[in-house]
């Protein structure tokens, strides 16, 4: 039944000028055709994991681990190669559209780019290509539409072309860093369609960061917990919200209040994420978690399974309680 | 049966907007229309709808930050635009407002005393040291510690500086504080710890909140009555269980449904609201509403719908409410 992973993240760590580690010992698998998210508060390490994939950190980041996409390490590849590999087999979109399309250029210019960089046809074709393809992503009229300016956009509207660019190439992987969190919730819920129509059509793999449980309960298939770096759970969607095995998981579900659940109080998380130069011993979560005890302060517990396809960084995980005669 | 404590009457704000084409005519631009509420004392009301909506103006509206158009606010019964000046001041001290953004509204120069402190001084109260116990008592009721007085708002976590953005709100002692997006800008365990505090606050203090935001769920966790405003008017407005159970707008049922769910196995097939939010330059033409709304007819381009009571306690501007309603279990 389980495939071969299309992206395999093993042991990655990403550190800033030898001081600040953003990110930890990270390890998933991105399977085809599946949507994992990555969730988490500011500060936990989601957005610099999805831009070490995408070989877009600032020269000084130091990065070691692997990060394999369909086998080949994309850490180790010549620079000329990943820039082929990104764009045509592993698409992006970022939450601020507008950063990402060029001001002085046309929508129709910037799509057609993006095609000509990957394939060999007539700029007249990749017109045609262009149109079909805001056409997928729900833009009425497109060919009126490709002699637009970005700014001649709304924001959802633009967030559609980032996501046409990046189907231009039909790729295999489509990485998108918080692409809804700007936009309107009406505007939000026909993204989130649309993520979905995209995966049914063309089997796309999605790995979305986002930092609202809520876009996770929408979507995702399985979900990794980030807090402080650290991956803490990795779980199939409906584990995650039945049985959550690490207490910021618990925590972060408690803390988001609900439409259709009556709750006086909202349950919280004591405290605040600690600040990256400043770690505490132990367990990362111990200082704000619930259930600590003695043993949480002596080392940082690893990431093991739990429950069948669920691990979780805890000693006192349920699963693992469970388990242990 | 008391009169409420804020009672705002066809609240308008029309922006005259400047043409690129000087041979146009000049157009205006209606941010808030026709606004009608009324909050009573110790209650919270949630006003909800997607940016451009009018929520913000609306808030800042009634305490004056803007000059209305047209329209009333009475606080307290009295009249705030006909009041002398002198009890205006007065009143100004029993309505408050916390913004989004406590990096922008907390000047980085000053210290959190004279951050929290700053409305009394600027009521013509002098620094002494009682003020100074009375910021530390604040600082303490707001979870952080009068150690902080001294410090500057950049020492301080987002979290925090929302903290002391609510400790300066409650100097004054007031009576209403309009939450503008107050939790908006911060992490969901962080702002679960700041709306049980504001609901903590309320508990003790007994202050009405208009509590002004885009996420329903967060609206809907701390308010009683809920308003949702489209292109600059109210198009429902009801006690927020009735709202959520039965809404009666189909604006309102098409923004409910856009709301992520709380758990996986409740994800289904939604009508989704089609399009996107017309310029509220050139509004469409009766029911804002109506060139996206999948029930419209011929009445609703014609005829704008007043806002009307079409269930106990719940109103809906809709010419068809009722009958939507019975049509969408």
């Amino acid at each position: 039944m389980t495939a071969a992973p299309l992206l395999s993240v093993r042991d990655l760590t990403v550190s800033f000028g030898g001081r600040v580690t953003a990110v930890r010992d990270a390890s998933f698998d991105v399977r085809p055709g599946e949507l994992l998210g990555v969730v988490g508060e500011s500060g936990s390490g989601k957005s610099i994991t999805a831009l070490a994939v995408m070989g877009l950190l600032p020269p000084t980041a130091s990065v070691t681990g692997s990060i394999l996409f369909d086998g080949q390490d994309l850490l180790v590849m010549p620079r000329s190669r990943l820039r082929k590999l990104r764009g045509r087999e592993i698409g992006m979109i970022f939450q601020e559209p507008m950063t990402s399309l060029n001001p002085v250029f046309t929508i129709g210019d910037q799509i057609t780019e993006a095609i000509l960089v990957h394939e060999r046809m007539s700029r007249k074709a990749a017109w045609d290509r262009a149109t079909e393809l805001l056409e997928k992503v729900g833009i009425p009229a497109p060919r009126r539409r490709l002699q637009d300016y970005p700014h001649q956009l709304s924001g959802g509207m633009r967030q559609r072309v980032m996501i046409a660019i990046a189907l231009s190439s039909s790729p295999k992987l489509l990485i998108a860093d918080e692409p809804t969190t700007a936009l309107d919730v009406t505007i939000q819920a026909q993204l989130l369609d649309l993520l979905n129509q995209l995966r049914e059509d063309f089997g796309t793999a999605i790995l979305l960061i986002t930092h609202n449980m809520g876009v996770m309960a929408e979507v995702a298939d399985r979900v990794v917990v980030m807090y402080a770096s650290r991956i803490v759970e990795q779980s199939g969607i409906f584990d995650l919200f039945d049985r959550p095995q690490h207490p910021y998981t618990e925590g972060l579900l408690g803390s988001t209040p609900e439409l259709d659940v009556d709750a006086a109080r909202l349950r919280t998380i004591v405290g605040t994420m600690p600040n990256p130069s400043e770690l505490p011993p132990g367990c990362l979560f111990a200082p704000r978690c619930p259930k600590v005890v003695d043993a949480c302060l002596a080392a940082q517990p690893a990431l093991v399974p739990v429950a069948p396809d669920q691990r979780a960084a805890c000693i006192l995980a349920p699963g693992l309680i469970e388990s242990t005669p | 049966m008391t009169s409420p404590l804020l009672s705002v009457d066809g609240l308008s704000k029309h922006f005259p907007v400047e043409s690129s084409d000087w041979l146009a005519s000049k157009q205006t631009l209606r941010a808030v229309d026709g606004v009608s509420f009324t909050l009573g004392s110790r209650e919270t009301l949630g006003l909800v709808g997607e940016s451009g909506c009018g929520k913000s103006t609306t808030g800042r509206l009634i305490l004056r930050l803007i000059e209305p158009t047209a329209g009333t606010v009475r606080f307290d019964g009295q009249d705030l635009a006909t009041i002398p000046k002198e009890d205006l001041r007065r009143l100004r001290r029993s309505m408050q407002i916390i913004f989004q953004d406590p990096q922008a509204s907390l000047n980085p120069r000053h210290r959190v005393e004279d951050l929290i402190l700053e409305p009394l001084y600027a009521q013509g109260e002098a620094p002494s040291a009682e003020l100074t116990r009375y910021a530390g008592d604040l600082l303490e009721k707001v979870g952080l510690s009068r150690r902080h007085l001294s410090r500057f708002p950049h020492e301080f976590s987002g979290g925090q500086r929302q903290r002391i953005g609510i400790a300066r709100a409650i100097a004054p002692k007031p009576r209403l504080i309009i939450c503008d997006e107050a939790v908006s800008a911060l992490d969901v365990s962080v702002q679960a710890q700041v709306i049980n505090l504001l609901q903590d606050l309320q508990d003790e203090l007994g202050m009405s909140y208009l509590f002004i935001g885009h996420d329903l769920a967060v609206v809907r966790h701390v308010a009683d009555t809920m308003a949702v405003m489209y292109l600059g008017r109210i198009v429902e407005m009801a006690p927020k269980d009735a709202l959520y159970r039965q809404p009666m707008h189909p604006y309102t049922q098409a923004l409910l449904g856009s709301v992520p769910v709380s758990h996986p196995s409740r994800r289904r097939d939604r009508k989704r609201l089609e399009g996107e939010i017309p310029s509220p330059l050139n509004p469409p033409s009766g029911c804002h509403f109506h060139p996206r709304c999948r029930f419209a007819q011929s009445v609703c381009k014609l005829e704008a719908p007043a806002l009307r009571t079409v269930a106990p306690g719940q109103q809906a501007a809709c010419h068809f409410a009722e009958q939507i309603a019975a049509a969408t279990p």
